[in-house]
């Protein structure tokens, strides 16, 4: 194995790149083999430039070979492998432990950020190597436990460190800190909807799923943007999970433990939110992973963009496959969908009047087909606020986002205790084995359920999300066992008013 | 090892081609009659040469003809063959002396440096120069050096 190795991403794995570089005499001639993109052919301007700004000027016929040969290699950030690979071969400079070299280079020699530093970091930590990196990627590195990382500034910088002439600083571990961001909006900014402020709780404790009907202006778009305020800060195990995907992207960090909250336009394409493309990029499903999909006006989506996420709901993963070859992202998602109840909005409306025509109701309940909105646990209805509410401006309006967050969070920690020998973290993630084997009724609440099924059509998939509700809403009252109260409540959110809009 | 026995070679031109110069009389005479722009051509490339060994460099042979044209300096830089085409412009010219070599020029010298260095089995690094000579009048001429023209080209 050569020393010197850069990575390519492959998903959210990096691959290791082995540099090997040979110079011959004969006229200056730069050739890069190994499946190189444009990016990658293109480096060889931007790493002679940046060798040349610290005295080294390449001549004869340069190879670069990047193995293995038919992996293809994509990015930027085999810049400075390939331009230490060169160095070693050229300016008498010596890599004597097997290091990984991320970077993309300027043309004066400084490193630029680049996205794959967390997955190197992993790659780094798994085969026991160094890794240097740009200076700018050392805070998302930074969060990595146990790995021997180096933070380059430029190009100078580190022949000087590898020529053991001056030493470079280390990127030190840094846990994240557990400071709840400040909610925006607050819970208790939003005037009534108790009910919805109910689901949205038991959406946040159990990560469910849920829908939001109501008409325009009813508040959908405020309440859903709440929920980032009453979720719990990502655990450990989470967290790098996010990392990884938001590294491959290139997204910066901002508040580390906070949930991430994707809000997606209705014009966009199944590849966006499921991922895709040429060089197999994770989707807006993948990017929410561990927080909130917020789905806005869900019936104008494309149906084929809303059934493509019917698969990744179930399974809490999608499996992106092209002809490049095939990658596994998580999509553990909490997705919330809002929309009208038809087109004109006031359909059920006490007050106003629907003025949608027989047709055009028809057409726009077909665009939500059944089997997504039985992957649906909580469906609730945001009617709209009476005009006393509406004009009553002063005080607040019940509890505030950091006293929901404190039930959501003690009712996580139950769970989290309780599935943690299984691997999963929150109840929606309950396999069906588990879920017939852990959750035991009492015959009252059995006697209870077979009544309501009778009355109300439910699916399978349909009773046992029902169940997990249940388990939640429980959780959520500290209570072991699942009461009747319980069962009633999440049935309520299934079957309740909220979807009555679909089957007349 | 083949820098060495290329050199040898290129020595043995040159005192082939100054024997003939000097035994050849009426060719100093020819020289004289050569039209105008030769005369600058042949003037600029003489200081070229001189600039070249002012900076250290060792001059191995000139005017190098071949099927593909001419190498107007051959010269040695440390351990790199240098191939120098000379441009020259007398003043008054609008166009700079170092645009004056296109693409089609440089396939040229690249071919017939290849040729070179080929019969002499030379395998050591080789670079092309260009030397972009300015006339001006009552001041002395002005010389720039670029080196690696084929650099940028990949």
């Amino acid at each position: 194995m050569n020393s010197v190795s850069g990575i390519t991403l492959r998903g959210v794995k990096a691959v290791p790149v082995e540099v090997e570089v040979e110079i011959t005499g004969g006229l200056f001639n730069i050739s890069v083999v190994g499946l190189p993109d444009a990016a990658v052919r293109e480096a060889r301007e931007r790493v002679r430039a940046a060798l040349r700004s610290v005295g080294i000027t390449l001549r004869g016929r340069v190879a670069i070979n990047l193995a293995p040969a038919d992996v293809p290699k994509e990015g930027a950030l085999l810049d400075l492998a390939i331009a230490v690979a060169i160095a070693c071969v050229q300016g008498g400079v010596k890599v004597r432990k097997t290091s990984l070299f991320i970077g993309e280079l300027a043309l004066d020699g400084r490193l630029r950020k680049v996205r794959g530093a967390v997955p190197a970091a992993f790659l780094a930590r798994e085969k026991g190597w160094d890794i240097y990196l740009p200076e700018e990627n050392a805070e998302e590195v930074s969060l990595v436990e146990g790995v021997s990382a180096w933070r380059v500034k430029s190009l100078g910088d580190l022949f000087a460190h590898l020529r053991g002439e001056t030493e470079l600083a280390r990127v030190g571990y840094c846990e994240a800190d557990f400071t709840p961001p400040q909610a925006d909006p607050d819970f208790s900014d939003i005037k009534g909807q108790s009910a919805a402020k109910r689901a949205l709780e038991i959406a946040a404790a159990g990560h469910h799923n849920l829908l939001l009907v109501g008409s325009p202006g009813s508040g959908k778009t405020l309440l859903a943007r709440a929920l980032k305020g009453i979720l719990p800060p990502l655990s450990d195990p989470e967290l790098m999970e996010v990392l990884l995907l938001r590294s491959t992207v290139g997204n910066s960090i901002s508040s580390v433990r906070e949930r991430p909250f994707r809000s997606v336009h209705h014009t966009a394409s199944a590849v966006a939110l499921c991922g895709g493309g040429t060089t197999l990029r994770p989707g807006e499903i993948s990017l929410a992973s561990r927080g909130v999909l917020f789905l806005d006006e869900f019936p104008e989506f494309t149906r084929d963009v809303l059934e493509a996420l019917r698969q990744p709901l179930e399974d809490g993963q999608i499996t992106v496959s092209r002809a490049s070859g095939s990658v596994v992202y998580p999509a553990k998602v909490l997705m919330v969908a809002a929309c009208n109840p038809c087109p004109c909005g006031f359909a059920g409306d006490p007050v106003e009047h629907c003025t949608c025509s027989p047709s055009a109701l028809e057409r726009y309940r077909r665009r939500l087909s059944g089997p997504i909105l039985d992957r649906i646990d909580l469906h609730i209805s945001i009617p709209r606020l009476m005009p006393e509410e509406l004009v009553s401006l002063e005080g607040k309006c019940g509890e505030s986002s950091a006293e929901v967050a404190e039930r959501v969070r003690a009712a996580r920690d139950i769970q989290v205790k309780r599935w943690s020998g299984y691997g999963i973290g929150s109840n929606s993630e309950i396999p069906e084995k588990l879920l017939r084997r852990k959750i035991v009724l009492t015959p009252e609440v059995k006697s209870f359920l077979l009544r309501a099924l009778n009355r109300v059509r439910l699916s399978g998939r349909g009773l046992s999300r029902v169940l997990k509700v249940s388990r939640t809403i429980a959780d959520l009252a500290a209570s072991e066992e699942i009461k009747l109260e319980h069962v009633a409540e999440a049935l309520s959110y299934r079957e309740g008013e909220a979807l009555s809009w679909m089957k007349i | 090892m083949s820098l060495e026995r290329a050199l040898k070679r290129s020595l043995q031109e040159r005192n082939k081609v100054s024997i003939q110069k000097s035994s050849g009389k009426d060719q100093a005479d020819h020289s004289k009659t050569l039209p105008l722009h030769l005369q600058t051509g042949k003037y600029g490339e003489e200081k070229a040469a001189d600039y070249l060994t002012h900076i250290g460099y060792r001059i191995i042979a000139k005017n190098v003809s071949c099927r593909h044209g001419e190498i107007d300096i051959i010269a040695n830089d440390g351990d790199e063959i240098v191939f120098v085409e000379v441009r020259t412009r007398s003043f008054g010219w609008l166009m700079p002396p170092e645009c004056t070599v296109g693409p089609e020029k440089i396939k040229k010298l690249k071919k017939a440096a290849r040729i070179w260095t080929e019969n002499r089995k030379y395998t050591g690094f080789w670079r092309i120069d260009l030397i972009a000579i300015t006339l001006k009048e009552g001041r002395g001429p002005s010389i720039e050096h670029i080196k690696n023209i084929t650099e940028g080209i990949l």
